[in-house]
Protein backbone atom coordinates (compact mmCIF):
# COMPACT_ATOMS: atom_id res chain seq x y z
CA UNK A 1 0.00 0.00 0.00
CA UNK A 2 2.85 2.14 0.84
CA UNK A 3 5.59 1.25 -1.54
CA UNK A 4 4.19 1.82 -4.92
CA UNK A 5 6.33 2.30 -7.57
CA UNK A 6 4.46 4.97 -9.68
CA UNK A 7 6.33 4.19 -13.01
CA UNK A 8 5.57 0.81 -14.05
CA UNK A 9 2.10 -0.95 -12.87
CA UNK A 10 2.44 -4.55 -13.61
CA UNK A 11 -0.82 -4.66 -15.70
CA UNK A 12 0.12 -2.16 -18.66
CA UNK A 13 3.27 -4.32 -18.75
CA UNK A 14 1.69 -7.49 -19.68
CA UNK A 15 -0.43 -6.39 -21.89
CA UNK A 16 1.68 -4.60 -24.01
CA UNK A 17 3.20 -6.84 -26.24
CA UNK A 18 -0.36 -7.75 -27.43
CA UNK A 19 -1.65 -4.34 -27.91
CA UNK A 20 1.54 -3.62 -30.26
CA UNK A 21 0.66 -6.66 -32.32
CA UNK A 22 -2.73 -5.47 -32.56
CA UNK A 23 -1.66 -1.73 -33.58
CA UNK A 24 0.46 -3.44 -36.16
CA UNK A 25 -2.01 -5.88 -37.75
CA UNK A 26 -3.06 -4.09 -41.07
CA UNK A 27 -5.44 -6.77 -41.54
CA UNK A 28 -8.87 -5.66 -41.93
CA UNK A 29 -10.74 -8.66 -40.99
CA UNK A 30 -9.01 -8.63 -37.60
CA UNK A 31 -9.91 -5.01 -36.52
CA UNK A 32 -13.25 -5.20 -34.84
CA UNK A 33 -11.80 -8.92 -32.72
CA UNK A 34 -8.97 -6.47 -32.10
CA UNK A 35 -11.36 -3.58 -30.47
CA UNK A 36 -13.69 -6.64 -28.76
CA UNK A 37 -10.42 -7.84 -27.32
CA UNK A 38 -9.14 -3.92 -26.27
CA UNK A 39 -12.79 -3.77 -24.12
CA UNK A 40 -12.62 -7.47 -22.79
CA UNK A 41 -9.20 -6.42 -21.42
CA UNK A 42 -10.78 -3.03 -20.44
CA UNK A 43 -13.17 -5.15 -18.10
CA UNK A 44 -11.24 -7.19 -17.11
CA UNK A 45 -9.12 -4.04 -15.64
CA UNK A 46 -12.66 -2.71 -14.22
CA UNK A 47 -13.51 -5.69 -12.84
CA UNK A 48 -10.53 -5.35 -10.97
CA UNK A 49 -11.43 -2.08 -9.20
CA UNK A 50 -9.65 -0.14 -12.43
CA UNK A 51 -12.01 3.24 -12.62
CA UNK A 52 -8.92 4.08 -14.99
CA UNK A 53 -10.01 0.93 -17.40
CA UNK A 54 -13.72 1.72 -17.13
CA UNK A 55 -13.60 5.18 -17.86
CA UNK A 56 -11.58 3.92 -21.22
CA UNK A 57 -14.36 2.13 -21.79
CA UNK A 58 -16.51 5.20 -21.22
CA UNK A 59 -13.96 7.35 -23.82
CA UNK A 60 -14.60 4.35 -26.15
CA UNK A 61 -18.70 4.06 -26.17
CA UNK A 62 -20.02 7.10 -24.59
CA UNK A 63 -20.82 8.78 -28.16
CA UNK A 64 -22.51 5.42 -29.57
CA UNK A 65 -24.90 5.40 -26.08
CA UNK A 66 -25.21 9.04 -26.22
CA UNK A 67 -26.91 9.07 -29.94
CA UNK A 68 -28.78 5.99 -28.94
CA UNK A 69 -30.11 7.91 -26.15
CA UNK A 70 -30.58 11.34 -27.96
CA UNK A 71 -32.60 9.50 -30.61
CA UNK A 72 -34.88 7.54 -28.10
CA UNK A 73 -35.40 10.25 -25.68
CA UNK A 74 -35.13 12.84 -28.39
CA UNK A 75 -33.83 15.52 -25.26
CA UNK A 76 -30.04 16.49 -25.14
CA UNK A 77 -30.72 16.73 -21.32
CA UNK A 78 -32.56 13.49 -20.87
CA UNK A 79 -30.06 11.87 -23.26
CA UNK A 80 -27.00 12.96 -21.06
CA UNK A 81 -28.39 11.82 -18.05
CA UNK A 82 -29.33 8.52 -19.70
CA UNK A 83 -25.89 8.20 -20.71
CA UNK A 84 -24.11 9.23 -17.69
CA UNK A 85 -26.62 6.74 -15.38
CA UNK A 86 -25.65 3.74 -17.65
CA UNK A 87 -22.19 4.34 -17.12
CA UNK A 88 -22.53 4.39 -13.51
CA UNK A 89 -24.67 1.38 -13.87
CA UNK A 90 -22.27 -0.75 -15.85
CA UNK A 91 -19.22 0.47 -13.81
CA UNK A 92 -21.42 -0.99 -9.96
CA UNK A 93 -22.38 -4.00 -12.04
CA UNK A 94 -19.41 -4.51 -13.91
CA UNK A 95 -18.90 -7.81 -12.42
CA UNK A 96 -22.18 -9.24 -14.18
CA UNK A 97 -20.65 -8.90 -17.31
CA UNK A 98 -20.38 -12.65 -18.68
CA UNK A 99 -20.52 -11.78 -22.39
CA UNK A 100 -18.11 -11.38 -25.04
CA UNK A 101 -19.04 -8.12 -26.28
CA UNK A 102 -18.98 -4.66 -24.15
CA UNK A 103 -21.29 -2.32 -26.67
CA UNK A 104 -24.24 -4.52 -26.66
CA UNK A 105 -24.23 -4.77 -22.73
CA UNK A 106 -23.83 -0.74 -22.75
CA UNK A 107 -26.53 -0.56 -24.49
CA UNK A 108 -28.90 -2.82 -23.20
CA UNK A 109 -28.61 -1.22 -20.10
CA UNK A 110 -29.06 2.35 -21.96
CA UNK A 111 -32.05 1.33 -23.52
CA UNK A 112 -33.70 -0.03 -20.68
CA UNK A 113 -32.82 3.40 -18.96
CA UNK A 114 -34.51 5.45 -22.09
CA UNK A 115 -37.86 2.92 -21.92
CA UNK A 116 -38.36 3.55 -18.46
CA UNK A 117 -38.05 7.40 -19.00
CA UNK A 118 -40.17 7.16 -22.24
CA UNK A 119 -42.92 5.04 -20.44
CA UNK A 120 -42.18 7.51 -17.09
CA UNK A 121 -43.06 10.33 -19.54
CA UNK A 122 -46.24 8.66 -20.81
CA UNK A 123 -45.29 9.82 -24.38
CA UNK A 124 -46.26 13.13 -24.97
CA UNK A 125 -47.26 13.29 -27.89
CA UNK A 126 -46.25 16.88 -28.79
CA UNK A 127 -42.66 16.02 -28.19
CA UNK A 128 -42.82 14.25 -31.43
CA UNK A 129 -44.08 17.27 -33.82
CA UNK A 130 -41.36 19.02 -32.69
CA UNK A 131 -39.75 20.27 -36.38
CA UNK A 132 -36.57 20.65 -34.01
CA UNK A 133 -35.71 17.41 -32.23
CA UNK A 134 -32.35 18.33 -30.52
CA UNK A 135 -30.67 21.30 -29.08
CA UNK A 136 -27.19 19.84 -29.99
CA UNK A 137 -25.68 20.80 -33.54
CA UNK A 138 -25.26 17.30 -35.69
CA UNK A 139 -22.25 16.32 -36.66
CA UNK A 140 -22.58 15.60 -40.32
CA UNK A 141 -19.08 15.42 -40.82
CA UNK A 142 -18.60 12.00 -38.97
CA UNK A 143 -20.45 10.00 -41.70
CA UNK A 144 -20.71 11.89 -44.87
CA UNK A 145 -17.99 11.40 -47.37
CA UNK A 146 -16.61 15.06 -48.53
CA UNK A 147 -16.86 14.51 -51.29
CA UNK A 148 -20.87 14.87 -51.79
CA UNK A 149 -22.15 17.22 -53.57
CA UNK A 150 -23.43 20.23 -52.17
CA UNK A 151 -26.69 20.01 -53.48
CA UNK A 152 -27.34 16.67 -52.95
CA UNK A 153 -26.41 17.15 -49.55
CA UNK A 154 -29.22 20.02 -49.21
CA UNK A 155 -31.47 17.37 -50.19
CA UNK A 156 -29.94 14.69 -47.50
CA UNK A 157 -30.41 17.30 -45.03
CA UNK A 158 -33.53 18.68 -45.71
CA UNK A 159 -35.04 14.75 -45.61
CA UNK A 160 -33.22 14.53 -42.84
CA UNK A 161 -35.70 16.55 -40.87
CA UNK A 162 -38.57 14.95 -41.68
CA UNK A 163 -37.39 11.50 -41.40
CA UNK A 164 -36.36 12.41 -37.80
CA UNK A 165 -40.05 12.81 -37.39
CA UNK A 166 -41.03 10.23 -39.05
CA UNK A 167 -38.85 8.50 -36.81
CA UNK A 168 -40.28 9.60 -33.40
CA UNK A 169 -43.76 8.86 -34.52
CA UNK A 170 -42.93 5.06 -34.79
CA UNK A 171 -43.69 2.75 -32.13
CA UNK A 172 -40.73 2.15 -29.64
CA UNK A 173 -39.91 -1.26 -30.71
CA UNK A 174 -39.62 -0.12 -34.21
CA UNK A 175 -37.69 2.76 -33.36
CA UNK A 176 -35.05 1.16 -31.59
CA UNK A 177 -34.92 -1.26 -34.84
CA UNK A 178 -34.38 1.54 -37.09
CA UNK A 179 -31.52 3.04 -35.18
CA UNK A 180 -29.89 0.37 -34.18
CA UNK A 181 -29.74 -1.16 -37.38
CA UNK A 182 -29.71 1.53 -39.87
CA UNK A 183 -28.97 4.83 -38.08
CA UNK A 184 -26.03 2.99 -36.17
CA UNK A 185 -25.66 0.27 -38.11
CA UNK A 186 -25.08 -2.19 -35.97
CA UNK A 187 -25.97 -5.92 -36.92
CA UNK A 188 -29.20 -7.78 -36.76
CA UNK A 189 -27.17 -10.18 -34.04
CA UNK A 190 -26.47 -7.04 -32.11
CA UNK A 191 -29.49 -5.75 -32.05
CA UNK A 192 -31.12 -8.96 -31.00
CA UNK A 193 -28.22 -9.08 -27.95
CA UNK A 194 -29.26 -5.19 -27.31
CA UNK A 195 -32.68 -5.78 -27.38
CA UNK A 196 -33.59 -9.06 -25.81
CA UNK A 197 -35.91 -10.06 -28.67
CA UNK A 198 -34.83 -13.53 -30.99
CA UNK A 199 -33.70 -12.66 -34.55
CA UNK A 200 -36.30 -13.01 -36.33
CA UNK A 201 -38.37 -10.87 -34.32
CA UNK A 202 -35.57 -8.33 -35.07
CA UNK A 203 -36.14 -8.91 -38.86
CA UNK A 204 -39.79 -8.08 -38.82
CA UNK A 205 -39.41 -4.78 -36.28
CA UNK A 206 -36.17 -3.51 -38.96
CA UNK A 207 -39.13 -4.56 -42.41
CA UNK A 208 -41.85 -2.61 -40.62
CA UNK A 209 -40.07 0.10 -39.74
CA UNK A 210 -38.63 0.72 -42.73
CA UNK A 211 -42.13 0.41 -44.64
CA UNK A 212 -44.30 2.70 -42.39
CA UNK A 213 -40.97 5.21 -42.36
CA UNK A 214 -41.08 5.41 -46.46
CA UNK A 215 -44.74 5.84 -46.12
CA UNK A 216 -44.50 8.18 -44.03
CA UNK A 217 -41.82 9.78 -46.67
CA UNK A 218 -44.31 9.18 -49.45
CA UNK A 219 -47.43 10.56 -47.95
CA UNK A 220 -45.86 13.83 -46.20
CA UNK A 221 -46.85 16.49 -49.36
CA UNK A 222 -43.50 19.16 -47.61
CA UNK A 223 -41.23 15.97 -48.79
CA UNK A 224 -42.58 13.53 -50.96
CA UNK A 225 -41.16 15.12 -54.11
CA UNK A 226 -37.68 15.50 -52.61
CA UNK A 227 -37.83 11.98 -51.78
CA UNK A 228 -39.09 10.65 -55.13
CA UNK A 229 -36.12 12.76 -56.51
CA UNK A 230 -33.51 10.89 -53.77
CA UNK A 231 -35.00 7.50 -54.19
CA UNK A 232 -34.14 7.96 -57.54
CA UNK A 233 -30.49 8.87 -58.31
CA UNK A 234 -29.53 6.27 -60.39
CA UNK A 235 -31.27 7.14 -63.58
CA UNK A 236 -28.95 6.88 -66.65
CA UNK B 1 -51.15 -3.56 -40.11
CA UNK B 2 -53.75 -2.27 -42.83
CA UNK B 3 -50.71 0.05 -43.83
CA UNK B 4 -48.67 -2.75 -45.00
CA UNK B 5 -51.91 -4.48 -46.85
CA UNK B 6 -52.30 -1.61 -48.63
CA UNK B 7 -48.97 -0.86 -49.16
CA UNK B 8 -48.98 -4.05 -50.80
CA UNK B 9 -52.41 -4.45 -52.92
CA UNK B 10 -52.05 -0.62 -53.23
CA UNK B 11 -48.87 -0.22 -54.88
CA UNK B 12 -47.91 -3.40 -57.12
CA UNK B 13 -51.20 -3.85 -59.10
CA UNK B 14 -50.57 -0.34 -60.89
CA UNK B 15 -47.63 -1.97 -62.40
CA UNK B 16 -48.76 -5.73 -62.58
CA UNK B 17 -49.06 -5.92 -66.32
CA UNK B 18 -45.25 -5.85 -66.53
CA UNK B 19 -44.87 -9.16 -64.91
CA UNK B 20 -47.29 -11.05 -66.96
CA UNK B 21 -50.41 -12.03 -65.86
CA UNK B 22 -49.32 -15.15 -64.16
CA UNK B 23 -47.77 -12.94 -61.11
CA UNK B 24 -51.50 -11.12 -60.49
CA UNK B 25 -53.91 -14.47 -60.19
CA UNK B 26 -50.84 -15.83 -57.94
CA UNK B 27 -51.13 -13.43 -55.47
CA UNK B 28 -53.45 -14.77 -52.40
CA UNK B 29 -52.91 -13.56 -49.18
CA UNK B 30 -52.23 -16.73 -47.75
CA UNK B 31 -48.90 -17.12 -50.36
CA UNK B 32 -47.29 -13.88 -49.90
CA UNK B 33 -44.00 -15.05 -47.90
CA UNK B 34 -43.12 -18.19 -50.46
CA UNK B 35 -41.53 -16.48 -53.11
CA UNK B 36 -42.74 -17.84 -55.95
CA UNK B 37 -41.24 -16.98 -59.43
CA UNK B 38 -43.49 -14.31 -60.48
CA UNK B 39 -44.80 -13.45 -57.17
CA UNK B 40 -44.33 -9.96 -55.77
CA UNK B 41 -41.96 -9.39 -52.98
CA UNK B 42 -43.25 -8.18 -49.59
CA UNK B 43 -41.85 -5.54 -47.27
CA UNK B 44 -40.29 -7.98 -45.32
CA UNK B 45 -38.54 -10.56 -48.21
CA UNK B 46 -37.33 -6.22 -49.59
CA UNK B 47 -36.03 -5.79 -46.37
CA UNK B 48 -34.39 -8.49 -45.52
CA UNK B 49 -33.53 -8.80 -49.25
CA UNK B 50 -31.47 -5.12 -49.04
CA UNK B 51 -29.48 -6.29 -45.96
CA UNK B 52 -28.89 -9.81 -48.19
CA UNK B 53 -30.65 -11.24 -45.22
CA UNK B 54 -32.52 -14.35 -47.18
CA UNK B 55 -31.49 -17.81 -47.10
CA UNK B 56 -30.46 -19.34 -50.28
CA UNK B 57 -33.24 -20.57 -52.39
CA UNK B 58 -35.54 -17.37 -51.58
CA UNK B 59 -32.37 -14.83 -52.59
CA UNK B 60 -32.17 -16.50 -55.65
CA UNK B 61 -36.40 -16.15 -56.52
CA UNK B 62 -35.96 -12.72 -55.00
CA UNK B 63 -33.42 -11.66 -57.36
CA UNK B 64 -34.91 -13.39 -60.58
CA UNK B 65 -38.20 -11.31 -59.97
CA UNK B 66 -37.01 -8.14 -59.59
CA UNK B 67 -35.03 -8.05 -62.67
CA UNK B 68 -38.29 -8.83 -64.03
CA UNK B 69 -40.52 -6.53 -62.11
CA UNK B 70 -40.89 -2.91 -61.94
CA UNK B 71 -42.87 -2.60 -59.21
CA UNK B 72 -40.60 -4.39 -57.18
CA UNK B 73 -37.74 -2.72 -58.34
CA UNK B 74 -39.79 0.71 -57.45
CA UNK B 75 -40.52 -0.50 -53.84
CA UNK B 76 -36.95 -2.09 -53.11
CA UNK B 77 -35.26 1.16 -54.69
CA UNK B 78 -37.44 3.60 -52.13
CA UNK B 79 -37.30 0.97 -49.55
CA UNK B 80 -33.39 1.37 -49.56
CA UNK B 81 -33.69 5.57 -49.93
CA UNK B 82 -35.31 5.23 -46.49
CA UNK B 83 -32.56 3.08 -45.28
CA UNK B 84 -29.98 5.53 -47.07
CA UNK B 85 -31.61 8.16 -45.43
CA UNK B 86 -31.80 6.79 -42.30
CA UNK B 87 -28.29 5.74 -42.02
CA UNK B 88 -27.11 9.11 -43.21
CA UNK B 89 -28.26 11.13 -40.07
CA UNK B 90 -25.80 12.65 -38.37
CA UNK B 91 -24.30 11.74 -35.45
CA UNK B 92 -24.71 13.84 -32.39
CA UNK B 93 -21.62 14.88 -30.46
CA UNK B 94 -22.02 14.36 -26.75
CA UNK B 95 -20.59 18.22 -25.00
CA UNK B 96 -19.44 16.93 -21.92
CA UNK B 97 -17.52 13.58 -20.93
CA UNK B 98 -18.95 11.15 -18.94
CA UNK B 99 -16.42 9.42 -17.71
CA UNK B 100 -16.88 8.79 -13.78
CA UNK B 101 -14.88 10.83 -11.20
CA UNK B 102 -12.68 9.93 -8.69
CA UNK B 103 -15.61 9.49 -5.77
CA UNK B 104 -16.21 6.21 -7.48
CA UNK B 105 -12.67 4.79 -7.62
CA UNK B 106 -13.03 4.72 -3.57
CA UNK B 107 -16.74 4.18 -3.17
CA UNK B 108 -18.67 3.17 -5.72
CA UNK B 109 -16.44 0.20 -6.81
CA UNK B 110 -18.59 -2.42 -5.26
CA UNK B 111 -17.99 -5.17 -7.86
CA UNK B 112 -17.95 -8.08 -5.92
CA UNK B 113 -20.89 -6.66 -3.00
CA UNK B 114 -23.23 -5.20 -5.13
CA UNK B 115 -25.00 -8.50 -6.56
CA UNK B 116 -26.15 -8.77 -2.12
CA UNK B 117 -28.04 -4.85 -2.66
CA UNK B 118 -31.13 -7.38 -3.38
CA UNK B 119 -30.77 -8.61 -0.45
CA UNK B 120 -31.32 -5.65 1.93
CA UNK B 121 -35.09 -5.98 2.73
CA UNK B 122 -34.27 -9.76 4.17
CA UNK B 123 -31.11 -8.47 6.09
CA UNK B 124 -33.45 -5.96 7.54
CA UNK B 125 -36.01 -8.49 8.53
CA UNK B 126 -33.22 -10.60 10.13
CA UNK B 127 -31.85 -7.59 11.73
CA UNK B 128 -34.97 -7.07 13.14
CA UNK B 129 -35.28 -10.60 14.27
CA UNK B 130 -31.85 -11.28 15.95
CA UNK B 131 -32.48 -7.92 17.81
CA UNK B 132 -36.32 -9.42 19.52
CA UNK B 133 -33.97 -12.63 20.42
CA UNK B 134 -31.45 -10.61 21.61
CA UNK B 135 -33.93 -8.44 24.00
CA UNK B 136 -35.76 -11.91 24.40
CA UNK B 137 -32.63 -13.91 25.36
CA UNK B 138 -31.64 -10.69 27.68
CA UNK B 139 -34.73 -9.86 29.14
CA UNK B 140 -35.20 -14.06 30.72
CA UNK B 141 -31.61 -13.47 31.68
CA UNK B 142 -31.59 -11.00 34.09
CA UNK B 143 -35.47 -12.67 35.12
CA UNK B 144 -33.56 -15.77 36.12
CA UNK B 145 -30.38 -13.70 37.45
CA UNK B 146 -32.97 -11.90 39.84
CA UNK B 147 -34.51 -15.20 40.62
CA UNK B 148 -31.68 -17.02 41.54
CA UNK B 149 -33.29 -20.56 40.81
CA UNK B 150 -31.60 -23.37 40.94
CA UNK B 151 -30.00 -24.68 37.81
CA UNK B 152 -32.74 -27.21 37.05
CA UNK B 153 -35.01 -24.80 36.41
CA UNK B 154 -32.96 -22.63 34.72
CA UNK B 155 -32.20 -25.46 31.97
CA UNK B 156 -36.20 -26.12 31.60
CA UNK B 157 -36.75 -22.39 30.63
CA UNK B 158 -33.81 -23.23 27.95
CA UNK B 159 -35.62 -26.23 26.62
CA UNK B 160 -39.12 -24.47 26.51
CA UNK B 161 -37.89 -21.12 25.26
CA UNK B 162 -36.63 -22.60 21.83
CA UNK B 163 -39.38 -24.84 21.36
CA UNK B 164 -42.03 -22.17 21.03
CA UNK B 165 -41.77 -19.64 18.28
CA UNK B 166 -39.18 -16.94 18.02
CA UNK B 167 -41.40 -13.94 18.35
CA UNK B 168 -42.42 -15.75 22.00
CA UNK B 169 -39.02 -15.92 23.19
CA UNK B 170 -39.08 -12.11 23.57
CA UNK B 171 -41.86 -12.88 25.89
CA UNK B 172 -39.17 -14.34 28.24
CA UNK B 173 -41.41 -13.00 32.04
CA UNK B 174 -44.37 -15.05 30.49
CA UNK B 175 -41.85 -17.63 30.01
CA UNK B 176 -40.32 -17.91 32.96
CA UNK B 177 -43.73 -17.82 34.51
CA UNK B 178 -44.83 -20.97 33.26
CA UNK B 179 -41.65 -23.01 34.67
CA UNK B 180 -42.72 -24.81 37.70
CA UNK B 181 -45.33 -26.40 35.31
CA UNK B 182 -42.67 -27.77 33.69
CA UNK B 183 -40.22 -29.07 36.25
CA UNK B 184 -40.63 -32.84 34.87
CA UNK B 185 -39.53 -31.96 31.64
CA UNK B 186 -36.35 -30.01 33.39
CA UNK B 187 -35.56 -33.37 35.23
CA UNK B 188 -36.66 -35.54 32.06
CA UNK B 189 -33.43 -33.78 30.05
CA UNK B 190 -30.89 -34.62 32.90
CA UNK B 191 -28.93 -31.61 34.43
CA UNK B 192 -28.95 -31.46 37.85
CA UNK B 193 -24.73 -31.23 38.58
CA UNK B 194 -23.25 -29.90 41.43
CA UNK B 195 -22.45 -26.14 41.21
CA UNK B 196 -18.98 -26.21 41.34
CA UNK B 197 -18.87 -28.36 38.34
CA UNK B 198 -21.11 -25.99 36.50
CA UNK B 199 -18.79 -23.70 36.75
CA UNK B 200 -15.55 -25.60 35.48
CA UNK B 201 -17.77 -26.35 32.32
CA UNK B 202 -18.36 -22.45 31.89
CA UNK B 203 -14.80 -21.92 31.82
CA UNK B 204 -14.38 -24.77 29.57
CA UNK B 205 -17.03 -22.72 27.01
CA UNK B 206 -15.16 -19.77 26.75
CA UNK B 207 -13.13 -21.74 24.02
CA UNK B 208 -16.51 -22.68 22.67
CA UNK B 209 -17.60 -19.31 22.09
CA UNK B 210 -16.69 -19.05 18.14
CA UNK B 211 -18.20 -22.44 17.68
CA UNK B 212 -21.43 -20.73 19.33
CA UNK B 213 -21.42 -17.61 17.08
CA UNK B 214 -20.90 -19.61 14.23
CA UNK B 215 -24.03 -21.41 14.92
CA UNK B 216 -25.91 -18.30 15.52
CA UNK B 217 -24.83 -17.13 12.13
CA UNK B 218 -25.97 -20.16 10.87
CA UNK B 219 -29.29 -19.24 12.04
CA UNK B 220 -28.81 -15.69 10.83
CA UNK B 221 -28.47 -17.43 7.08
CA UNK B 222 -31.83 -19.87 7.34
CA UNK B 223 -33.70 -16.58 8.56
CA UNK B 224 -32.81 -15.33 5.96
CA UNK B 225 -34.68 -17.88 3.67
CA UNK B 226 -36.68 -19.26 5.48
CA UNK B 227 -37.33 -17.51 9.10
CA UNK B 228 -39.78 -20.59 10.14
CA UNK B 229 -36.67 -22.85 9.98
CA UNK B 230 -34.47 -21.13 12.66
CA UNK B 231 -35.89 -23.10 15.27
CA UNK B 232 -33.93 -25.86 15.07
CA UNK B 233 -30.47 -24.01 15.23
CA UNK B 234 -31.49 -21.64 18.16
CA UNK B 235 -32.38 -24.88 19.61
CA UNK B 236 -28.45 -25.81 18.79
CA UNK B 237 -26.82 -22.66 20.28
CA UNK B 238 -28.10 -22.89 23.72
CA UNK B 239 -27.82 -26.65 23.91
CA UNK B 240 -23.88 -26.35 23.42
CA UNK B 241 -23.90 -24.88 26.91
CA UNK B 242 -26.59 -26.79 28.60
CA UNK B 243 -26.80 -27.03 31.64
CA UNK B 244 -24.23 -24.43 32.54
CA UNK B 245 -25.42 -20.74 33.80
CA UNK B 246 -22.86 -19.12 31.42
CA UNK B 247 -24.96 -20.03 28.55
CA UNK B 248 -27.52 -17.18 28.83
CA UNK B 249 -24.26 -14.83 28.24
CA UNK B 250 -23.05 -17.28 25.46
CA UNK B 251 -26.45 -17.16 23.70
CA UNK B 252 -26.00 -13.05 24.51
CA UNK B 253 -22.75 -13.01 23.21
CA UNK B 254 -23.13 -14.76 19.98
CA UNK B 255 -26.78 -12.69 18.94
CA UNK B 256 -24.91 -9.48 19.81
CA UNK B 257 -22.41 -10.45 17.34
CA UNK B 258 -25.02 -11.55 14.86
CA UNK B 259 -26.99 -8.63 15.37
CA UNK B 260 -23.61 -6.51 14.97
CA UNK B 261 -22.54 -8.46 11.27
CA UNK B 262 -26.00 -7.74 10.05
CA UNK B 263 -26.17 -4.24 10.81
CA UNK B 264 -22.18 -3.60 9.50
CA UNK B 265 -23.49 -5.37 6.48
CA UNK B 266 -26.82 -3.76 6.13
CA UNK B 267 -24.91 0.03 6.58
CA UNK B 268 -22.00 -1.19 4.18
CA UNK B 269 -24.92 -2.40 1.53
CA UNK B 270 -27.03 0.77 2.41
CA UNK B 271 -23.98 2.94 1.61
CA UNK B 272 -23.31 1.23 -1.49
CA UNK B 273 -26.50 1.69 -3.09
CA UNK B 274 -26.34 5.06 -2.34
CA UNK B 275 -23.04 5.10 -4.67
CA UNK B 276 -25.51 3.80 -7.17
CA UNK B 277 -26.49 7.74 -7.34
CA UNK B 278 -25.52 9.28 -10.80
CA UNK B 279 -24.87 12.64 -9.66
CA UNK B 280 -22.71 11.02 -6.60
CA UNK B 281 -19.61 11.73 -8.55
CA UNK B 282 -20.29 14.23 -10.97
ZN1 LIG C 1 -43.07 -7.80 -58.16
Amino acid sequence: MVVDPPSDPPLPLAARPEAAAQVDGPNDAAAPDAEAMLDLRLVRGAQQGELASFNSLVRRHEQAVFNVCLRLLRDAHAAEDATQETFVKGWTAIHTFRGELVRPWLLRIATNRCYDLLRARHRRPARSLDAEPFEIEPDWTSQAGQEEHPESFAVRAELALHLERALAALPDDQRLAAILIDVQGYGYEETAAITGAALGTVKSRISRARARLRQMLRDDPACAELFERFGRPTED
Amino acid sequence: MDERQDQESGVSPNNAPADGGAGHSERGPSRRRSAHLDQHLDTDALSAYLDDRLDEPERTLAASHLARCEACQGDLAELQATVALLSGLPQYRPRRSFELGPAYASRGQPSRFSRFLPLIPALRVAAAVVALLLVGVTAADIRFADDTRPPAQQAVSRSTAPSTSETEATEGRQTSEDLPAADDAGSSAGVAEPAGEQADRALQAVPAAPATVAASNRTADTSLAAPAEADPATDRAPSTGSNRPSAWRLAEVGLALVLLWLLVGLVGLQRLRGTSDPRAGA
